[in-house]
């Protein structure tokens, strides 16, 4: 299996007043063809910007360092039209909040047909064609209508179905979806997931998922990317890393949700908050809110080395590996 | 705390809704969000209320304090009429029911301070500005703030603190019932168990009734003691948590139970339910969840569905005790009186003397033995399997019900 996207030591630094911070520090992952890899953390962990970098939509001002190479061309080194040639051709983004993601006043049509026409050249006739075929297979019901209706006529759920079959319209190699269910009822959130699941395997489309839901990590990703306050805290495959999180703060957020399986007992909340941009503690920026801290904690910035008895790949960024005892 | 807690009267629901409806208009046409729904709280007790999006959690919320005016029905707070809001100013004593709101980002007033916004409820309760600031400060200890906030604003402090500080602001005016709209639901992650947390020592400690609404049966379950269903306006399964969540009576509880993904890295995918909530204009006739309930018979469409008791089958660790449902294929109306609005055939309705059906076969308990009869998976909401380590899917329970 070759890897499709390879991102190395990106880094992305957003101006702050105290200077420029790094939102993301120094990440490196890895997505092959047709697989799904999943992105955890809390807010301002740094979820989002690694997602935007791939696009170039930083905000202004933003400096990236690194290389995000897909298929051998460097994402973060392209500019104007090149970019405009791969951004919704190879790679696709379906964003959190399907209300600001579709144009209130364009139909569903011109939404779906606008960037086939631009990419794939094809007639308006053939691209509302393969529209309708889209909107059927996310599971829109009477597409033929649906096409000439605006994106207020449709519920939540209905609103993010479109939104991914326009993000899957020119069919991208590479789809990124940031909090694609965040923002809709469990049972909805259960069809997108199938949908994405399906999609994945049919089209052999790599996704990368981005959630604070460990739940739905489980469900859909293979491998998951813990981030915290823009670095990577633990790194391996959703089953391991699920059942025997190594890394303090996956297993806080793993305690921290309710989850079906845990039962009654009582939610143990991570103590304290995320650090914001400007205040990133030194050493292992999760230190203060780590139970297990030891006091060379607040001093050595751990790095995500190859985690000690895991049979597979697993990275982990906690030196004292307090939890490796209890696994 | 304040006078409202002194005078508790045992047993007695400290909030009450009765048959409550509410309507609002949409060009001209009348849209029933809230359609004869019965709900109690009380002291010391977390009922939770939850359902999709658009089934009217946040209509009954807004209409249990009065905010919008009811069609139909009555709601109650110490056992006196909750009256809708008006030109008039609210009556002193609705002050002990309180509302924490959705967004903590949009309900706090970015102008004041902290310690204002929090000493306001003292200050209505006609106390002075020296008592609304040092409750203020005890409030801040109270949900787990430093002192030093009520001389800061809003936006000095995260989702999750100014969720507190909004907490903090009912707890000024000596509360005895509180009815939180997804108070977690626009946090993080850790946020959300820390809030959650709150507002359950609140309840335990300080004796107060907690309505809990929510879209997140997880979250509900984890903390309510009692759980409401809602469905496009009507509540369609009540009971315990423990019970409901264990052996959901009513299809679509089941769906919602199903859906959650799990956090377990097995990678099983957790089940959908096709459709999407009917347009509350244009309810379906009959069970309103007919459209989309996999166990739908014909006479579904036809046959109003009210809230059944299941019978109180004991059952290790979980009380069925005021378990009911709204759905004659499981709950079959054995004991409602002949000819109430049943439109059954003869021949779907039990037989006469089958006191037992099994829920899953819908055999009768002649036929069904417990263990025996019921398939051994995959249920009606099979979670789909994608890889070799997805465990087996569980095994539905044999449930008999009258």
């Amino acid at each position: 299996m070759t890897a499709l996207l390879e991102v190395e030591n990106l880094t992305v630094a957003l101006p702050t007043r105290a200077g420029y911070r790094n939102a993301v520090d120094d990440l490196s992952l890895t997505v092959h063809a047709g697989e799904v890899v999943g992105i955890a953390g809390e807010s301002g962990s740094g979820k989002t910007m690694t997602a935007l970098s791939l696009f170039g939509l930083l905000p202004h001002g933003a400096r990236v360092t690194g290389s995000a190479r897909l298929d051998g061309t460097d994402l973060l080194a392209l500019r104007g039209r090149r970019l405009r040639d791969v951004r919704g051709r190879q790679v696709a983004m379906v964003s959190q909040d399907p209300t600001a993601a579709l144009h209130p006043i364009l139909t569903i049509g011109t939404l779906l047909t606008e960037h086939m026409r631009h990419h794939l050249g094809i007639s308006k006739s053939e691209a509302l064609d393969r529209a309708a075929e889209l909107l059927d297979t996310v599971r829109i019901p009477d597409p033929a209508r649906a096409l000439h209706s605006y994106p207020g006529q449709f519920s939540g759920g209905m609103r993010q179905r479109i939104a991914i079959a326009v993000a899957l319209a020119c069919e991208p190699r590479l789809l990124v979806a940031d909090e694609p269910t965040t923002a809709l009822d469990v049972t909805v959130q259960a069809g997108i997931l199938q949908l994405l699941d399906r999609l994945c395997r049919e089209r052999d489309m790599a996704v990368i998922v981005i959630t604070h839901d460990l739940g739905v990590m489980s469900a859909l990703a293979r491998r998951v990317y813990v981030m915290y306050a823009g670095r990577l805290a633990e790194a391996g495959p959703t089953s391991r890393l699920l059942s025997r999180p190594r890394h303090p703060y996956t297993r806080g957020l793993l305690d921290a949700l309710p989850h079906p399986e845990a039962g009654g007992a009582a939610l143990v909340p991570i103590g304290g908050t995320p650090p914001s941009l400007g205040a990133v503690p030194g050493g292992c920026p999760f230190h203060p809110r780590c139970a297990h801290a030891v006091a060379s904690c607040a001093t050595a910035r751990p790095e995500a080395v190859q985690a000690s008895g895991e049979p597979g790949p697993h990275l982990l960024a906690c030196p004292p590996d307090p939890l490796r005892v209890l696994a | 705390m304040t006078a409202h807690q002194a005078s508790p009267v045992p047993d007695s629901p400290v909030l009450a809704l009765t048959g409550a409806a509410v309507e609002y208009r949409r060009h001209g046409q009348r849209v029933r969000a809230l359609d004869g729904v019965d709900l109690t709280v009380a002291r010391g007790e977390i009922v939770g209320l939850v359902g999709e999006s658009g089934c009217g959690k946040s209509t009954l919320a807004r209409a249990a304090v009065g905010l919008v005016p009811l069609a139909a029905g009555t709601v109650t707070f110490e056992g006196q009429p909750v009256a809708p809001l008006g030109m008039r100013r609210r009556a002193g004593r609705l002050r002990g029911l309180q509302l924490v709101f959705q967004d903590p980002y949009e309900s706090l007033n970015p102008r004041r301070t902290v310690g204002d916004l929090i000493g306001d409820g003292v200050l209505l309760g006609g106390g002075g500005k020296a008592a609304a600031r040092s409750r203020a400060l005890g409030l801040l200890d109270r949900v787990g703030l430093p002192r030093s906030a009520a001389d800061g604003y809003p936006h000095e402090f995260s989702g999750g603190q100014r969720q507190r500080i909004a907490i903090a602001r009912t707890l000024a005016a000596g509360p005895s019932c509180l009815i939180a709209d997804e108070p977690i639901s626009a946090l993080d992650a850790s946020a959300q168990a820390q809030i959650a947390n709150l507002l359950t020592a609140l309840v335990r400690e300080e004796g107060i009734g907690l309505l809990l609404v929510s879209h997140d049966l997880s979250v509900v379950r984890q903390v309510a003691d009692r759980v409401a269903v809602m469905y496009l306006g009507r509540v369609v399964e009540t009971g315990g948590t423990g019970g409901v969540w264990s052996g959901p009576a009513h299809p679509y509880t089941e769906a919602l139970v199903a859906a959650i993904p799990r956090a377990d890295g097995g990678g099983v995918l957790p089940a959908d339910l096709p459709g999407d909530v009917p347009d509350p204009a244009s309810p379906p006739p009959g069970c309103r969840f007919h459209p989309r309930c996999p166990i739908a018979r014909d006479d579904c469409a036809v046959t109003e569905q009210r809230l059944i008791p299941l019978p109180a089958i004991p059952q290790p660790g979980t009380s069925l005790a005021g378990h009911a449902a709204a759905c004659h294929v499981r709950v079959p109306r054995a004991s409602s009186p002949p000819g109430t609005g049943d439109a059954a055939p003869a021949s779907s309705r039990p037989a006469p003397g089958a006191d037992l059906l099994c829920g899953w076969s819908t055999r009768t308990s002649s036929t069904c033995l417990r263990g025996r009869c019921c398939p051994p998976g995959p249920s009606r909401f099979p979670p789909t399997a994608r890889s070799p380590r997805s465990p087996p899917p569980p095994r539905p329970a044999c449930r008999p019900v009258t």
